[in-house]
């Protein structure tokens, strides 16, 4: 029987067949084309991969577009106004509805306009849920804010410490007063945290836009307490009297007043008392973190009530601290 | 919503009926009319598409508006797609959809996109991020256990002891402490009521319910009633008031599934104060398993050892048993008996004491001994052990009646379980009289005052079912127990009453029974109050709003009696409006809430309100006016009132009462007792109970049948075999199949198994179901079923039996693979003789325990390879550990995983030894006697968590500084920089590091078996992320359990105590708020807040004065591995310090280093 020879004749195989495919001669010439193009590569890596896992820059849409510009700037709210949990817990955390209603409920007439963002607002407080951009049925008359700044789980930051240590919100969160969209300012990183805190006790080392963040440390706080022993010689410096002395934060002396027109038109009897109460607040140096001005018509009617009451004795420290320290008590009125 | 619409089929469309904002449908009808059509027939699938993508990345209900996908963007996309694809078949159309989803996913460049929902109106006083705590009370098996619970955001996540209680000062119990999983158990009813109808059970309005009921209950017939112990004025209150609304024609009985570990035999309710004993005698039982956690507490104080050099004492234990229980391995002197020879021994000791102190046991019983003693001691007819060259009867005795000579106490013990039914009754009365010859009645057993307590009216639950049985009920309304499981024969008589309700949180054996079905509350939902012992009243109150649409038991009963037509004052409130803008809803299904004004019911609320503003405010004669003293009453939580004690029913027992004849050696003899993990069972749905080891064989997830050594060989068994167990020899009795367990310490002959365990398929909830699948921790109660007849406890039994080897073989999950220590300085103890004379053994020992810095060559001096030393400025963060106060209970296990989100990995993971517990507990047997057999061997129970080394060997061993220590003395672990190398787990000589294998958070029962697979895949998921959404939380309530201070770990992660980081993180914002230095005990470690000994002891070593400190400096200090390894744990552990006479190996060689000292590991 005759087997054909399996092998392939030969005369097949030629030389390119062996050698294989081959670049153009020209280009294997100019080598360091392909140096260049690793280079940049390697460069577009570590860019990419630098930025890769921060969320520097994030801006979500929100169910209502809430705007900070016009909130903190314009109005030139404080920060601590709607964020009033800063100074007390970890979390900065979101304002109660109740907060935003204070001013736009539907019966205070105040702020209230006819803005679709605010009756959109009104409509969630009043019917309980509703459908966002994705469909989904959010329940329980709240906003489901989408969430801007997001620490992994793992780290364990304080609101609280930091805004008792005198840093400025701006620091961390850039200029908000001027967002209209809210947006992350810093990469929240670990390496940006340090950026701060290697810094020489933490003073004078950080610029936010120019401004000098300034740190204010060596109060009595927990180092301080290690240090000595625990035995605390230094004397409890609270946030209001640092500030009293001068070491004001930046972002509340960065605006100037502009005080609403007292509500006594007309000449009547109450005119004069008021504006000199309008003046007075206009002038206590006193005043913490925000001003009169800095409200809405009718809380200045609701200061001014309650100053007439205690026969003008009350400073408006008191009503303000009252005030300060529950801004929950807004939902006293504003039921 | 009113109680007449129907039940909502889902969780969505409970909102229905409130408006949405702007549905999808409004949204398409504002568009303008000249607005462009969109041409774009893959739409729906594409968003479908979409919407499954995100589903399957787990990102379906996260809102992600970022520019890649809003409207502009996606209808951008669309036209391009559609313009580059104008003909598109399926091919077409798969890539169509491939690219949208990319685009969609690529368009969330936030990694983790979350939503943020604030409060409508913050509550005043309440600060983001951080706990409020309120004070409550639990109930386990219907005991009180007052506690306070930590809340986050309305929901609580943790369960501590409330520390204003005397009683249980500030501690909580293994089940107290695990019952949180209890609350967010995703098998509880979530539908509101049931009817059973042709196919099962069909959901009913809770009108139609109560209509029904009522209907029922005015039919005539008398009306059974079961409930669980009934204490706390409330409770007490609202029985009575059911009672007498319906004018006597209510049966209450009281099903007590503890009722066999009372020891009371029939001289009503019994008070026991170990710590005004000197010594605590059991017989059988399991003293330390059947206490409650007050009782635990006092043994602490019983049990802790005061004074120092000769004066150092401490109560000392005497146990007689035939398994070795918790009891027996903390016992001093634990002499085995057979199981049905318990009360001999009791009578024995007794009598002995009789004849010391002039006094006389029954002619009767005196007879029998001598009898069954046939002239030799009666210890040694028995078969007991000597104890030195005496009769351990007779040294028992001896010692007792010294202490009864120095005008000290004593406390004797026994329990129905552990011994053969026949005898128990005169165990019992055995016992008792031997606390009246030694005048302990009175100040160690105190009759607890009638009036208080417990309904006068009560009859056991027995009477109730016996009433049903011959037909005399009309209706049967069972309130959150289960007798058809607890007892043999309960189902037969319930079917034969024409009406039962059952108020139950699941589908129990006994609803499975009734015809209507009432969804209750978990305790921290709910109103009520308790009554731990006479005279201390504590509160309960809800922590978070009902989960589910259930509504409270006692609710029901109102309820019930309302819509029968009761109008008196208790019962009716008048009828309120609905609330219409703001209906109260369920937390996880979001459904609206039954509410009792609404329906002219009296609240539970308002029901304990007004009895505790009207009678307890009288009792406790308090000043106040009714709102201050119901607000400070809730605040604190505890009340006391005075209380008379009683005094105790004489004991009466026939002249001619005689004790049978032992049980010839060589039968095998079963003993069933309650699981000391489990309780009776009602839990048994509980992850983290199921996999708490037993404290004596360590065995996780499953029962299993103890035998000793000896039988197993004799029988031709090997451990893990499965055996077919019958009681008696008789073919018909029924069998049940249990693994084999070989015990150290047990009595040969004797066999022990738990009951507890077994509940009856999808009963009890998926947990419990796992359990079932290999069919091996079976229920144990058939047996009970044989020999029942006239018994009237729900546990306990003992009898001849036999067992069959099956065939088949089961590894049972143990987490203690070696039990010995082979004569290393691990677990140290030392007698108590001994530590008077030499404390801490400095002399006998030099070099045991600490590091002895030395040269290399001399003796005992070595070179240490750690050079560095750390500086603590501030705090340093310590430990100590007492070995003698532990009694291996588990609840700092428990607390330790509630307080740090410790995930349970089930059976199969804990086979392979992948236990995630940062904390354990180690048990270690020695014995002087043969060492194979392990007959007489000396426990101990050994809490090791992670021991903070100064010198940390796994620090040295990281190679990505995931491991560090921090100024404090602790050693921490950062999660994020782990790689999984695991060189730390491998340096560490404790082996308290724990690697996540799989992402075990995410299961619920772990992720390789433990149950069937559909269980598995479908319901294991837990934490799947944060959520808000309601129809989310809905899906996986057990989410809202974990603490929010505690990062969850994920796969790959080495994890590992660290001294609850969080907590000592917390002194730091007290300290800068407070602007004081932090008083010592007011930081605490999960385990040391909750050890019911209060054997763990947490402070700052820097305090010279801190508790922590005291404990450190005792002599027989010793820390674990030092003296070896030079690793200067931040731990310390005291040794247990044995009350019993020094054998001859102990105190014959003085000089002898500590391993010829006790051969407790000769191979």
């Amino acid at each position: 029987m005759f087997v054909s020879d399996p092998r392939p004749p030969e005369a097949t195989v030629t030389k390119a067949a062996l050698e294989g495919p081959q670049l153009p001669v020209w280009l294997l010439k100019r080598f360091w084309i392909f140096a260049l193009m690793l280079v940049l590569g390697a460069v577009w890596f570590l860019v990419w991969f630098r930025g890769a896992f921060d969320d520097k820059g994030y801006a979500p849409l929100q169910p209502i577009a809430f705007s900070h510009q016009l909130h903190a700037g314009e109005m030139k709210m404080d920060c601590a106004f709607c964020h009033f949990n800063a100074e007390r817990g970890k979390h900065a955390g979101v304002p109660p509805m109740s907060v935003c209603l204070g001013c736009h409920g539907a019966d205070k007439g105040a702020v209230q306009n006819k803005s679709p963002e605010i009756i959109k607002l009104l409509d969630i407080a009043e019917k309980g849920s509703y459908t966002d951009a994705d469909g989904v049925i959010r329940e329980g008359g709240m906003v489901h804010w989408n969430r801007v700044h997001k620490l992994p789980d793992h780290v364990y930051f304080s609101h609280q410490w930091h805004v008792k240590a005198g840093v400025a919100c701006q620091t961390c969160h850039g200029a908000v007063e001027e967002m209209a969209v809210i947006r992350q300012h810093a990469t929240l990183s670990m390496g940006w945290c340090l950026d701060c805190h290697r810094n020489s006790n933490y003073v004078g080392g950080v610029t936010f836009d120019g401004l000098a963040a300034n740190f204010t440390v060596g109060t009595a706080n927990y180092d301080v307490l290690r240090h000595a022993k625990r035995t605390p010689t230094d004397p409890v410096v609270t946030f209001t009297e640092r500030e009293i002395a001068g070491n004001t934060k930046p972002a509340a002396d960065a605006h100037g007043h502009v005080a609403a027109a007292p509500a006594g038109a007309d000449g009547d009897k109450r005119a004069s008392t008021h504006s000199a109460f309008i003046e007075q607040l206009k002038t206590n140096q006193g005043l913490p973190r925000w001003r009169i001005a800095d409200l809405p018509a009718t809380h200045q009617q609701v200061y001014y009530d309650l100053y007439k009451q205690s026969d003008g004795k009350l400073a408006f420290d008191d009503f303000s601290k009252t005030f300060m320290n529950a801004p929950t008590h807004c939902s006293t009125c504003h039921q | 919503m009113t109680d007449s619409s129907p039940i909502m089929p889902s969780p969505l469309s409970a909102s229905a009926p409130r408006r949405v904002w702007r549905a999808p449908e409004e949204r398409l009808a504002a568009l303008p009319a000249d607005a462009p059509v969109r041409a774009d027939e893959f739409g729906p699938e594409v968003a479908r598409a979409i919407a499954d993508l995100r589903t399957a990345h787990g990102h379906h209900n996260v809102s992600c508006q970022t520019e890649g996908n809003n409207d502009e963007a996606v209808d951008e996309l669309r036209r391009e797609l559609t313009t580059s694809l104008p003909a598109v078949n399926r091919r077409g159309f798969m890539q169509l959809t491939g690219a949208a989803a990319v685009f969609a996913l690529a368009g969330c460049y936030k990694k983790h996109p979350d939503t943020i929902v604030p409060y409508a109106h913050q509550p005043e006083g309440r600060t983001l991020g951080k706990a409020v705590y309120f004070s409550s009370t639990l109930r386990d098996a219907g005991r009180a256990i007052p506690v306070m619970v930590k809340t986050y955001d309305g929901r609580p996540i943790k369960i501590e002891g409330n520390p204003d209680h005397p009683l249980t000062r500030g501690t909580a119990d293994v089940r107290t402490q695990a019952s949180l999983l209890n609350l967010y158990d995703p098998d509880r009813l979530q539908d509101g009521p049931k009817k059973k109808s042709e196919q099962g059970y069909a959901n009913v309005a809770w009108s139609e319910l109560d209509a029904a009921v009522g209907a029922a209950l005015k039919s005539g017939g008398r009306i059974g009633l079961i409930t669980g112990p009934i204490d706390g004025p409330a409770n007490v209150a609202l029985i009575s008031a059911f009672s007498k609304a319906f004018g006597g024609q209510v049966l209450h009985g009281v099903h007590d599934t503890r009722a066999d570990l009372s020891f009371a035999a029939g001289r009503g309710a019994l008070v026991r104060l170990v710590d005004k004993a000197s010594a605590l005698v059991t017989f059988g039982g399991d003293y330390l398993a059947d206490i409650g956690l007050e009782e635990q507490v006092a043994f602490g104080d019983f049990r802790r050892l005061r004074g120092v050099g000769k004066d150092a004492d401490l109560g000392q234990i005497i146990s007689f048993e035939a398994a070795l229980s918790q009891t027996g391995s903390a016992a001093d002197l634990r002499v085995r008996v057979a199981p049905d020879r318990l009360a001999h021994a009791a009578w024995g000791v007794a009598e002995l004491v009789a004849k010391a102190t002039g006094q006389q046991i029954p002619a009767g019983i005196a007879a029998s001994l001598a009898k069954i003693a046939g002239g030799k001691q009666l210890g040694e007819a028995l078969g007991l052990k000597k104890i030195g060259d005496q009769d351990a009867l007779a040294f028992t005795a001896d010692r007792l009646v010294a202490l009864k000579k120095a005008g000290k106490h004593s406390l004797a013990y026994a329990a129905a379980h552990g011994t053969a039914r026949a005898n128990a009754a005169l165990l019992l009365a055995g016992v008792h009289a031997l606390n009246a010859l030694l005048g302990n009645e009175g100040v160690t057993v105190i009759g607890a005052a009638s009036d208080t307590a417990i309904d006068a009216n009560a009859a056991p639950a027995s009477a109730v079912l016996a009433a049903a049985a011959k037909g005399e009920l009309g209706t049967l309304i069972i309130s959150s127990v289960n007798p058809v499981f607890d007892v043999p024969g309960a189902a037969e008589a319930i079917a034969k009453v024409k009406t039962v309700v059952v108020l139950a949180d699941r589908l129990t054996e006994t609803a499975r029974v009734a015809h209507f079905v009432a969804p209750t509350l978990h305790d921290l939902e709910s109103w009520g109050d308790g009554e731990l012992r006479p005279g201390v009243l504590s509160l309960q109150q809800p922590c978070i709003v009902p989960l589910w649409d259930v509504r409270a038991k006692e609710e029901s009963l109102l309820a019930f009696a309302v819509a029968a037509g009761v109008t008196a004052a208790e019962f009716v409130q008048p009828k309120a409006e609905p609330d219409k803008k703001h209906p109260p809803i369920a937390v996880a299904s979001g459904k609206p809430l039954w509410v009792a004004a609404v329906n002219g019911v009296q609240s539970w609320q308002r029901f304990v309100q007004r009895v505790w503003q009207m009678t307890v405010k009288a009792q406790a004669k308090v000043a106040a006016d009714d709102r201050a003293f119901w607000n400070g009453a809730l605040s604190r939580g505890v009340l006391v009132v005075p209380a008379k004690a009683d005094a105790l029913t004489a004991l009466t027992l026939a002249a001619d009462v005689a004790l049978p004849a032992p049980v010839a050696d060589g039968e095998l003899q079963l003993v069933i007792s309650p699981s000391r993990i489990m309780g009776d069972g009602t839990w048994l749905n509980n992850a983290w109970l199921q996999e708490l080891p037993d404290p004596v064989s360590k065995v996780t997830w499953d029962n299993y049948l103890a035998m000793a050594f000896s039988d197993v060989l004799r029988l031709g068994l090997a451990p893990g075999d499965v055996v077919e167990l019958k009681l008696g020899s008789d073919a018909g009795s029924k069998a049940v199949s249990l693994p084999v367990h070989i015990q150290e310490g047990q009595h040969p002959g004797t066999l022990q198994t738990f009951s507890g365990w077994g509940r009856a398929r999808d009963c009890a909830g998926e947990i419990a179901n796992a359990g079932l699948d290999p069919n091996f921790s079976v229920d144990v109660k058939p047996l009970l079923a044989i020999s029942a007849a006239g018994a009237n406890g729900t546990s306990g039994i003992s009898g001849v039996a036999t067992i069959n080897k099956t065939g088949a073989n089961y590894v049972l999950a143990n987490v203690q693979g070696h039990n010995r220590m082979h004569g290393r300085d691990i677990a140290l103890d030392d007698v108590l003789d001994l530590h008077r004379e030499d404390p801490g053994g400095k002399k006998r020992h030099p070099h045991r325990g600490l590091w002895h810095e030395g040269a290399d060559g001399k003796e005992h001096g070595r070179l240490s390879m750690f050079g560095k030393t750390h500086d603590y400025v501030g705090h340093k963060w310590g430990m100590s550990v007492d070995l003698g106060s532990c009694i291996g209970c588990n609840a700092c296990v428990v607390a330790c995983n509630a307080e740090n989100n410790i995930p349970v990995v089930g059976r199969d993971e804990v086979r392979r030894g992948r236990e995630m517990h940062w904390l354990r507990i180690d048990r270690y047997y020695s014995s002087e006697q043969d060492d194979t057999d392990m007959l007489d061997v000396d426990v101990i129970q050994q809490p090791v968590m992670c021991q903070q080394c100064d010198n940390a060997p796994c620090e040295e061993a990281c190679p990505a500084m995931a491991t560090m220590h921090n100024d404090e003395g602790i050693n921490v672990m950062v999660y994020n920089r782990c790689i999984g190398t695991r060189y730390c787990s491998n340096n560490c000589p404790y082996k308290v590091r724990r690697f996540n294998w799989y992402e075990y958070g995410k299961y619920r029962f772990g992720p390789q078996g433990s149950g069937d697979a559909f269980g598995r895949i479908a319901k294991n998921l837990i934490t799947s992320g944060a959520t808000s959404s309601q129809s989310e939380l809905s899906k996986h309530p057990l989410e809202m359990a974990l603490n929010p201070e505690v990062t969850v770990r994920s796969r790959g992660v080495m994890e590992k105590c660290n001294f609850c980081l969080q907590r000592t993180r917390d002194i730091r914002d007290r300290e800068k708020t407070t602007n004081r230095a932090i008083r010592d005990g007011e930081i605490t470690t999960a385990c040391a807040q909750t050890c019911p000994t209060k054997a763990i002891t947490f402070g700052d070593l820097n305090d010279e004065t801190s508790a922590v400190n005291v404990q450190i400096a005792q002599t027989h200090g010793y820390k674990l591995l030092d003296s070896v390894l030079n690793t200067r744990p931040a731990v310390t552990y005291l040794a247990k310090i044995r009350n019993r006479p020094a054998t001859e190996a102990e105190t014959g060689h003085g000089e002898a280093p500590a391993a010829a000292a006790k051969p407790e590991g000769a191979h």
